[in-house]
C-alpha cells in the first residue's frame, strides 16, 4: 500500500483529473484497490491535496509504485495525456559528462547474476542549499521524511520515478565502488543503527574497504551522506528480483526499494532516472560539478534488458478482444483503448494488429496479457453476462461425491448430525515441516480419534443439546504413509454402562449395504465405548455401481436463509433438576411460560424430561413430572450461588401453585 | 433413542449441496474431485505459479515431510485448483485423438468443493483449513460474458433473490484476465446493511479466463480452447448467511453447532 498525492500526480499529465469520488470508484474497479483518501489541508485551512492509499498489485509495482507511473494509470481510466519530462528534468544531454565505469566493478559472477546494472554519478558542490519546498512536499505526502538536500533528491527519485536510488559520502568512501557478495558471519551496520550478521547468500555494495550496503534494500552506516556532505555518489541501479527478495526475506527487512526490485525493475526506467537525477542535481544546485558518470552493466544480465524490450512487443486481432469477451468490441473501441494505454501501434492490417506495450510495464508479455488491459479499459462492468448451460459436458459427477451424498443424507435420515474435525493431530504418518503447534505436527490417519474427542465434548454438551444420545458422524480424508483415504466415522453412544451401540451401528451398515447393493462393509476399526465404527469410503466407490448412487439432495429442498442459528456460549451450564407431582390438568408448556414469566436470569433452556401417572391409596390418579433448567451466561462462568437464588423463586412459584416437590 | 427425529447436516454440506444443485441443474456442471495432499506441481507449478513465486513460502503452505514416488514435494493443497489441471489433463488426453482430427469434442464444466489448507495463526475468521467451492469450463468460446453469468446465476439461486456483480481488475497467476468478484449483499440487496459493512457490497473471491500457460502445462491448445474459472470460501458466505461468529466452529466437532441446521 502506498500514498499517492494527487496534486504531483496531476504534473504528469494533462486535462485534469475528476473529482476524488469519482477517482476512488473508478480506480477500484478498472486498476486497484483504493483503500483511503485522506484530504490535506493548508495550515490557513485552504484544500492542498488528496492523498490516495493504493494498493497496486505486484505485477504492476514495476510501473504504478511512484507518482508518475499512477498519474499514468489515472490517464488511461479517465482519457486524459500523460505528459513528457519536464525540461528541466532532460534539459543536459548526459553523455557530455566523463564517463568513468572503472570505478564501478561487478565483481564476481554471483553479483553479476544479482546485479542487471549499477550506475553511478559522482557530484561535488560548494554547501548545500535548504531542500526546494516542492521536493519537500512530494518526499512527505509520498510517506517519507526530508532528511537533506542530496537524500532529498534519492528519495524524489524513488517516489516520482519508482527508481530507488541512493547516495554516498565519497570523502567516506574509500577507493571504489565493488558489487560482490557477502562473506559468511560478515556484518553491516545499517543507516538505523541496526547490525545485521550475513550468511553469504546477500549481494552487497561495498567499497575497497567496507561494506556499504544491502544492495537493493538498505543503505549501510559508513558513507552516509549529512547536511555538510559537498561530495557525493549517487547510486542507479538495477538488482534481480529473486536475490533482493530472498535476502529481503532472510533478513527480515523489507523497504520501498526492496519491494520495487523484488517485483523486477524495467532496466528502461533505470536508464531514465540517471538522467533525470543529473538534471535535478544540476537544477538545484546549478553550478554543480558532475565528476563523472559511470555505468556498468551486468555481462551475465544484459540479455534480461534485450529481452524487456522484445517482449512487450504483441500481435492480435480485434476477434482476440470479442472472444474473449463473449460480445463484440469494435475495431474503433479497440484502438481508442490502446491510445488511451499509450501502446504504440507498430503495424495495421485489416484484422492483425502489433503493439508495444509501454516500456514500462514488464507485466505485458503475452496476447491475454494485453487483452486484459484492453478489457479492464473498456469496463468489465459494461460486459453483459451471456448465457451458458453445458448440454453435452465431457464429464459426469464424480462417484465418490454421489456416494459420500447419499451417505450424508441416509445418515441424516437416521437420525445422526454431521460434524467436521481437524486434520492436524498430534500423531500420524506425515510429519508437517512447520506445523501450527506441537499437537498439530502431523495429517491424521484415522478419523476414530479425533471421534472419541468429540464424542467426549458432545456427551458433556447432551443436556444443553436435550438429548441422551451422541450420534453423530463424520466424513473426511485421512493420510498414510502410502496413500490418502476417504473415511466415515459413525458414532453412536449414551454413555450408560449397559448400552450397546455397536450393534445399532452394524444394522447401520447393512441397511447401507442393501440400499447400494453392495457385499459386506469392512471395518477398519471400531471401539466399543463409546461405539464408534470407520470403514473406508473409497473402498465402498470401488464397489457400488453408478446407478444405485441417484442423488437424493433431501436436505436441499430447505431454504437455506429460514435456518436461524443461535450463538452459542464458550462458558459451562449448570443443570437443575426438578421433581414434582401436579395438580390437576396439568400443561407443561403453560408451566414453563410461568416459569419464564419469573424473569429468571440466565435460563438458556427448560425442558420436560420425564412424566408418569399412577394411582394413590385413595385410588385417585397422580402425575409426576421431571423437567430440567438449564442455566447459562454468555459473558462469565456462573456460580451455584446465583444459580441458587434463581431456583428459590423457581421453587417458591410451584409451592404456591400446589406443585408437590419429591 | 429416538429413531423418528432426523439429525442434521453440517452447515458446510448444506450449502455445497444446493450449490450442486444449481449448478447441475441450471447450467449442466458437474462435481470432480482431488487429493488434498498435493504435490507442489500440481499446486503451484501447474498453475503458472514460478519455483519463486511468493506464495511457496512456508509462512503460507504446510509443507509435508516427505516426496511423492516421482520426488515431487508434497504439501497440503492451498487451493481446489489443482483439480482443475487434474482434470484438464484428464481430458486433454483422452481428446488428443479428436482435437488432432479437428473433429468437435465435449467441453469440460465442473465445480470442485473441498477442504484446502494454509499455513497461518488461526482465530475467530482465519483457520489453517476450509472448504473452497471452484468451478472451471472449457469449451472453444468460454468467455468473461459466461463468467458474469455463471456466478450471477449461481448467487442469485443460491440466495433466492436477484444478485449483480462487480468485476474488480486483479492479479492471480493462473488467469489472465484476473478479477476480484464482489456480490450485491444478499441481505439488503445493495441498499447497505450490518452484513455488508454499509456498502452494499460483498467480496466473494477470484475469478478469470484460465491462463494460457495453465492450458499449456495440461496440454491444451490455448488458441483453441478458452476456458473461465472461479473460487470463494464457503466458510465465510456461511458466515455470513447465518451470523456465525467464528469460523473455527465449523472443524471443531461441536454438535451445538451442526444440530442447528
Amino acid at each position: 500500500m502506498k500514498k499517492y498525492s494527487k496534486k504531483w500526480m496531476q504534473t504528469f499529465v494533462e486535462g485534469k483529473f475528476p473529482e476524488d469520488s469519482k477517482i476512488v470508484e473508478e480506480i477500484s474497479k478498472k486498476a486497484f484497490e483504493v483503500e483511503d483518501v485522506e484530504i490535506i489541508h493548508t495550515p490557513g485551512g485552504v484544500y492542498d491535496d488528496s492523498l490516495f492509499e493504493i494498493k497496486v498489485l505486484p505485477n504492476r509495482v514495476s510501473d504504478a509504485f511512484c507518482l508518475r507511473g499512477m498519474a499514468r494509470e489515472f490517464a488511461t481510466v479517465f482519457d486524459l495525456k500523460p505528459v513528457g519530462l519536464k525540461k528541466t528534468e532532460m534539459f543536459n544531454d548526459i553523455s557530455k559528462f566523463t564517463l568513468n565505469n572503472d570505478f564501478v566493478e561487478i565483481k564476481n559472477k554471483e553479483s553479476e547474476l544479482s546485479t542487471k546494472c549499477y550506475f553511478g554519478v559522482s557530484v561535488e558542490i560548494e554547501k548545500q542549499v535548504e531542500t526546494p519546498a516542492w521536493i519537500k512536499d512530494i518526499v512527505e505526502k509520498s510517506g517519507g521524511r526530508s532528511i537533506n538536500s542530496l537524500v532529498d533528491i534519492t528519495n524524489l527519485m524513488l517516489y516520482s520515478f519508482g527508481q530507488p536510488t541512493h547516495v554516498f559520502d565519497t570523502e567516506k568512501l574509500s577507493g571504489k565502488i565493488i558489487t560482490r557478495l557477502a562473506n559468511e558471519g560478515e556484518k553491516i551496520t545499517l543507516l538505523d543503527g541496526k547490525v545485521l550478521e550475513l550468511n553469504g547468500t546477500e549481494n552487497l555494495i561495498c567499497d575497497e574497504k567496507n561494506v556499504l550496503a544491502l544492495a537493493g534494500i538498505k543503505g549501510g552506516k559508513v558513507a552516509e551522506v549529512d547536511e555538510n556532505t559537498t561530495k557525493a555518489f549517487f547510486e542507479i541501479a538495477n538488482f534481480d528480483a529473486d536475490a533482493v527478495r530472498l535476502a529481503s526475506l532472510k533478513q527480515g527487512i523489507r523497504t520501498d526499494a526492496s519491494k520495487i526490485y523484488e517485483n523486477s525493475l524495467s532496466i528502461n526506467t533505470t536508464e531514465e532516472t540517471l538522467i533525470i537525477l543529473v538534471n535535478t542535481v544540476l537544477e538545484i544546485y546549478p553550478n554543480a560539478k558532475i565528476n563523472f558518470i559511470s555505468k556498468k552493466y551486468s555481462d551475465v544480465k544484459f540479455e534480461s534488458y534485450l529481452i524487456e524490450n522484445k517482449n512487450n512487443k504483441i500481435t492480435f486481432t480485434v476477434s482476440d478482444v470479442s472472444r474473449i469477451a463473449g460480445v463484440e468490441i469494435s475495431k474503433e473501441q479497440v484502438l481508442k483503448i490502446l491510445g488511451q494505454l499509450n501502446f504504440d501501434i507498430l503495424e495495421q492490417t485489416e484484422n492483425n494488429l502489433t503493439i508495444q506495450a509501454h516500456k514500462e510495464r514488464l507485466d505485458i508479455n503475452i496476447k491475454e496479457d494485453l487483452l486484459e488491459e484492453i478489457l479492464r479499459v473498456y469496463g468489465f462492468d459494461n460486459i453483459p453476462s451471456v448465457p451458458l448451460k453445458v448440454e453435452n459436458n465431457y464429464f459426469s459427477h464424480n462417484k465418490r461425491f454421489l456416494l459420500e451424498n447419499f451417505l450424508k443424507n441416509f445418515l441424516c435420515r437416521e437420525g445422526l448430525t454431521e460434524l467436521f474435525n481437524y486434520t492436524f493431530v498430534p500423531k500420524g504418518d506425515l510429519k508437517v515441516l512447520l506445523p501450527l503447534a506441537e499437537d498439530k505436527a502431523y495429517l491424521r490417519n484415522n478419523l476414530l480419534e479425533g471421534g472419541l474427542k468429540a464424542y467426549q465434548k458432545n456427551y458433556n454438551y447432551l443436556p444443553i443439546m436435550q438429548s441422551e444420545v451422541v450420534k453423530f458422524f463424520e466424513i473426511g480424508s485421512v493420510f498414510l504413509t502410502d496413500k490418502e483415504e476417504r473415511r466415515l466415522i459413525i458414532c453412536l453412544e449414551d454413555g450408560k454402562k449397559k448400552s450397546k451401540y455397536l450393534e445399532q451401528i452394524e444394522s447401520l451398515l447393512t441397511k447401507i449395504e442393501s440400499e447400494l447393493k453392495i457385499g459386506k462393509i469392512e471395518i477398519i476399526s471400531r471401539n466399543e465405548k463409546p461405539a464408534i465404527v470407520e470403514i473406508s469410503i473409497d473402498k465402498i466407490v470401488k464397489e457400488v455401481e453408478e446407478k444405485n448412487l441417484e442423488i437424493p439432495f433431501v436436505q436441499v429442498e430447505k431454504n437455506l436463509q429460514d435456518i436461524k442459528y443461535k450463538p452459542i456460549s464458550v462458558y459451562p451450564f449448570i443443570v437443575r433438576d426438578i421433581a414434582a407431582w401436579v395438580p390437576e390438568n396439568f400443561d407443561f408448556e403453560n408451566l414453563k411460560q410461568e416459569i419464564l414469566k419469573l424473569n429468571l436470569q440466565n435460563v438458556e433452556k427448560i425442558y420436560l424430561f420425564d412424566s408418569f401417572t399412577k394411582k394413590d391409596e385413595m385410588g385417585n390418579e397422580k402425575t409426576s413430572i421431571a423437567f430440567r433448567i438449564i442455566f447459562q451466561a454468555y459473558d462469565k462462568t456462573l456460580t451455584d450461588v446465583e444459580v441458587e437464588g434463581e431456583m428459590q423463586k423457581v421453587n417458591g412459584y410451584l409451592k404456591e401453585n400446589s406443585f408437590e416437590i419429591r | 433413542m429416538n429413531n423418528n427425529t432426523s439429525g442434521h447436516l453440517h452447515p458446510i454440506s448444506l450449502i455445497i449441496n444446493k450449490v450442486v444443485k444449481i449448478f447441475e441443474e441450471k447450467m449442466g456442471f458437474v462435481v470432480a474431485d482431488g487429493p488434498e495432499l498435493e504435490t507442489d506441481w500440481y499446486n503451484f507449478d501447474s498453475l503458472n505459479l514460478p519455483p519463486n513465486h511468493p506464495a511457496r513460502e512456508m509462512q503460507d503452505t504446510f509443507w509435508i515431510d516427505k516426496q511423492d514416488e516421482k520426488r515431487k514435494n508434497l504439501i497440503m493443497r492451498t487451493h481446489t485448483s489443482p483439480v482443475q489441471t487434474r482434470t484438464m489433463e484428464k481430458w486433454a488426453k483422452a481428446n488428443a485423438e479428436k482435437i488432432k482430427n479437428g473433429e468437435s469434442v465435449k467441453p469440460i464444466a465442473i465445480i470442485v468443493p473441498g477442504r484446502v489448507y494454509r499455513n497461518e495463526a488461526t482465530d475467530a475468521t482465519h483457520e489453517a483449513n476450509f472448504i473452497q467451492l471452484e468451478c472451471l469450463c472449457i469449451a472453444e468460446n468460454a468467455s468473461v460474458g459466461n463468467l458474469k453469468y455463471v456466478i450471477e446465476t449461481f448467487l442469485s439461486e443460491l440466495f433466492e433473490r436477484k444478485i449483480s456483480t462487480r468485476f474488480r481488475s486483479s492479479f492471480f497467476p493462473f488467469v489472465e484476465p484476473a478479477l476480484e468478484v464482489d456480490m450485491t449483499c444478499f441481505k439488503c440487496g445493495g441498499e447497505g446493511c450490518s452484513t455488508c459493512k454499509r456498502s452494499g457490497w460483498i467480496e466473494l473471491g477470484g475469478s478469470g479466463m484460465v491462463h494460457p500457460n495453465v492450458l499449456k502445462n495440461c496440454g491444451i491448445d490455448s488458441e483453441k480452447f478458452k476456458g473461465f474459472a472461479f473460487g470463494f470460501g464457503i466458510d465465510r458466505v456461511a458466515m455470513m448467511l447465518w451470523g456465525i461468529e467464528d469460523v473455527r466452529y465449523f472443524y471443531n466437532g461441536d454438535m451445538r453447532i451442526t444440530s442447528q441446521f
